[in-house]
């Protein structure tokens, strides 16, 4: 049946094979020795938007982006998810809760049940309310344009934009911007890693967008992903190199 | 001009100058002009996912219980009702199993999606560039080829290793290895050049549409003078 | 703790999906039973959402809420593009009309605030991030591709610096596909997660 494959699938199977089997290694290896990782490039600044929130009295908005299933079916959309729960772990109990707008209706879904989940893990079921998470906007710019209008809101400590965005989101950062709220992208798509990096904002790019939450809460499936995600780039490179060497010289089709 | 075309432009104006009343700081009108766009397309995406989802895929089959799809369409239904379930306070745990059913399968999509429509074509498409026949014409090595196939290898893999996670311990910290961070170093001006095309690009898009909505604005105020 | 059954649903959906796909032909019609699955949960969530969104301005319109004004705006737009939407169909060219009447100006106009949004932003970077490698090279990027957009170097028809001009036009996309293939990475890992409840995906 792999002969029938063409190079690209081939090639594409074994990219998948090796990504699990990595995964799979590391989760392994994990329990015996716990990977060196570098510090999460956000951290700190997560750690004072935190701080700021439970301090003041004042909420964190979470933008989880616009894109899981609207226009095609994109997984990349649901990473903000990680980063909501982090947080939300850690400023459960603040005096006002955190905030999240979705732009697409299943990560609204997602969303809403993370929110649930956290406050169930906490034993205070009683205090969730379905407004923690909302459907905020049903196009890019609607999405966009409803976050614009949160901004100015007095009770907001910071903004964290986590998911797929386009980069007409450039506008939040700038009302953010105006009003002196500190704010964080970790956007996976291209253009809106680019747009977060033009706001004024502290902007993961690559994958470090994917990565943020792990490392914030070191939940262990996390950790084993990012030794994978290292030695997949690794192979990559070397599958690279080699590769083109092996082209050069005719070897490869 | 008729009667309609009149109404479009004068309303669209309206709107045009609602939006960029942001630029003084304006929140009312701003806000106006948006929650008419959210109102609007999240009431027309209902209609359209309603006639163009529900309808013919769910109630159509279901409203024939001899047909082909009706034993299929009872699946979604009752996914479909968990789904409105979670969104009444005692009812948010039966969201969990739709849910989890489009994570996976959207899981799947992603993990071939990626391999097959990413990471392996960007890998072969390098590698493309390394072909005899790219690289020699004639029995002659082609130089700007050659440099450019070398450039863009080398330049990936550089960009590829500002993300990597693993260090060393270092004075209580853990820092990577300096190779790694001379190789990430240009990698950064890799990414720095990607964003400044990224931002012309966008730039160019946003000016067509400011110069758009200003045309109208003017438009409008020439029928009047 | 995770629950058991969201847990096996959401697996065996995946893996039911992954065969699909890599059985062929065979695993064709499965592969368009799910999806066609997918869509219509998809849908029903999308509904379910906006249902709740437009209840919830309702809810801020009857407690008064600060800035209830807007949601009423926002509630009278819904129920009437609904209401004519049920009325004249929603594939009726002067419903589409409508609802273009209303859209398009307002989201052209926010795409030109984001023009207008970016020189600013672009004099600010520099002050906001400091000097380093990837400013600097953002920088003399979009000064280089600015002067490109324009025409004018292309105009000079002098061979040596087309080919130049051809070299510097293909550099944005090393780092383009750098950053493709470190997200589709990052990407993978969280798929494989997701596949093995890792994540939670409704399952928090």
């Amino acid at each position: 049946m792999l002969s029938a494959l063409t190079l690209n699938d081939q090639l594409a199977l074994a990219l998948g094979i090796a990504g699990l089997l990595f995964l799979l290694i590391n989760l392994l290896v994990l329990k015996r020795n716990q990977p060196k990782h570098t510090p999460e490039p956000a951290k700190e600044a997560v750690e004072n938007l935190l701080h700021v929130s439970s301090e003041q009295g004042k909420r964190l908005v979470v933008g989880l982006g616009q894109a899981l299933t609207n226009a095609s079916f994109d997984l990349a959309g649901a990473s903000g998810l990680n980063l909501q729960r982090a947080l939300l772990k850690r400023s459960l109990f603040n005096d006002q809760p955190l905030q999240s707008y979705s732009g697409d209706g299943v990560l609204a879904c997602l969303s809403r049940m993370v929110v649930h989940g956290a406050y169930r893990g906490a034993l205070a079921s009683e205090l969730f309310s379905g407004s923690l998470s909302q459907l905020s906007g049903t196009s890019p710019l609607a999405y966009t344009a409803s976050l614009v209008n949160q901004i100015p809101d007095s009770s907001n400590a910071g903004l964290l934009l986590a998911g797929q965005m386009s980069p007409v989101i450039l506008l939040v950062l700038d009302q953010a911007d105006r009003h002196l709220l500190p704010a964080i992208s970790a956007i996976s798509s291209l253009s809106g890693q680019a747009a977060g990096f033009f706001g004024n904002s502290v902007n993961l790019i690559g994958e470090d967008v994917f990565n943020a939450a792990g490392k914030l809460d070191q939940r262990k499936s996390a950790l084993a992903s990012l030794s994978a995600q290292d030695w997949l780039r690794i192979a990559i490179s070397i599958g690279l190199l080699l590769g083109a060497i092996l082209t050069m010289g005719g070897a490869l089709p | 001009m008729s009667p309609s075309e009149l109404l479009t432009l004068i309303v669209g104006v309206a709107l045009t100058v609602m939006v960029f009343s942001y630029i003084l700081g304006d929140r009312l009108f701003f806000g106006i002009a948006t929650h008419i766009l959210i109102g609007v397309s999240a009431a027309f995406l209902a209609l359209v996912v309603m006639q163009k989802v529900i309808l013919p895929y769910l109630v159509l089959p279901l409203a024939e219980p001899n047909g082909p799809g009706f034993w299929l369409a009872l699946v979604p239904l009752a996914l479909s009702i968990l789904m409105i379930l979670m969104f009444f306070r005692r009812g948010t745990q039966a969201g969990a199993i739709p849910l989890a059913f489009l994570g996976g399968a959207l899981a799947a999509l992603a993990i071939v999606g990626i391999t097959r429509g990413t990471l392996a074509p960007q890998i072969l498409s390098m590698l493309g560039r390394f072909e005899p026949d790219q690289l020699m014409r004639e029995a002659q090595p082609q130089w700007s080829a050659i440099l450019g196939a070398v450039m863009i290898l080398l330049g990936v893999i550089s960009v590829l290793f500002v993300f990597h996670h693993r260090g060393q311990s270092k004075a209580g910290e853990v820092v990577r290895p300096v190779f790694l961070e001379g190789v990430g170093s240009i990698g950064q001006i890799f990414i720095g050049i990607t964003f400044g095309a990224l931002f012309v690009g966008l730039f160019s898009s946003a000016l067509i549409a400011l110069i758009s909505s200003l045309s109208d604005i003017i438009q409008f105020i020439r029928l009047w003078f | 703790m995770k629950r058991p059954i969201p847990l096996i649903v959401g697996a065996l959906s995946g893996l039911i999906v992954l065969a699909a796909m890599f059985i062929v032909p065979q695993g064709g019609g499965i592969l368009a039973i799910v999806l066609n699955w997918v869509i219509i949960v998809a849908g029903a969530a999308l509904l379910v959402a906006i249902a709740s969104l437009v209840l919830t301005h309702v809810r801020f319109i009857a407690k008064g809420k600060k800035g209830f004004l807007l949601s009423l705006v926002l509630v009278i737009s819904f129920i009437t593009t609904l209401a004519l939407g049920l009325l004249l169909g929603v594939d009726r060219p002067s419903f589409l009309k409508f609802v273009g009447a209303i859209i398009r100006p307002i989201e052209t106009a926010l795409l030109g605030l984001v023009a207008l949004v970016m020189m600013s932003a672009a004099m600010k970077i520099f002050r906001e991030r400091g000097w380093s490698s990837l400013t600097v090279s953002f920088g003399v990027s979009a000064i280089i591709f600015l002067i490109l957009g324009l025409g004018f170097p292309q105009n000079l028809n002098i061979p040596v610096l087309n080919e130049v001009i051809r070299f510097v036009e293909g550099l944005p996309m090393i780092g383009a596909r750098g950053l493709l293939i470190g997200i589709g990475i990052g990407l993978l890992l969280m798929a494989f997660r997701v596949l093995f409840g890792m994540e939670g995906f409704g399952n928090d």
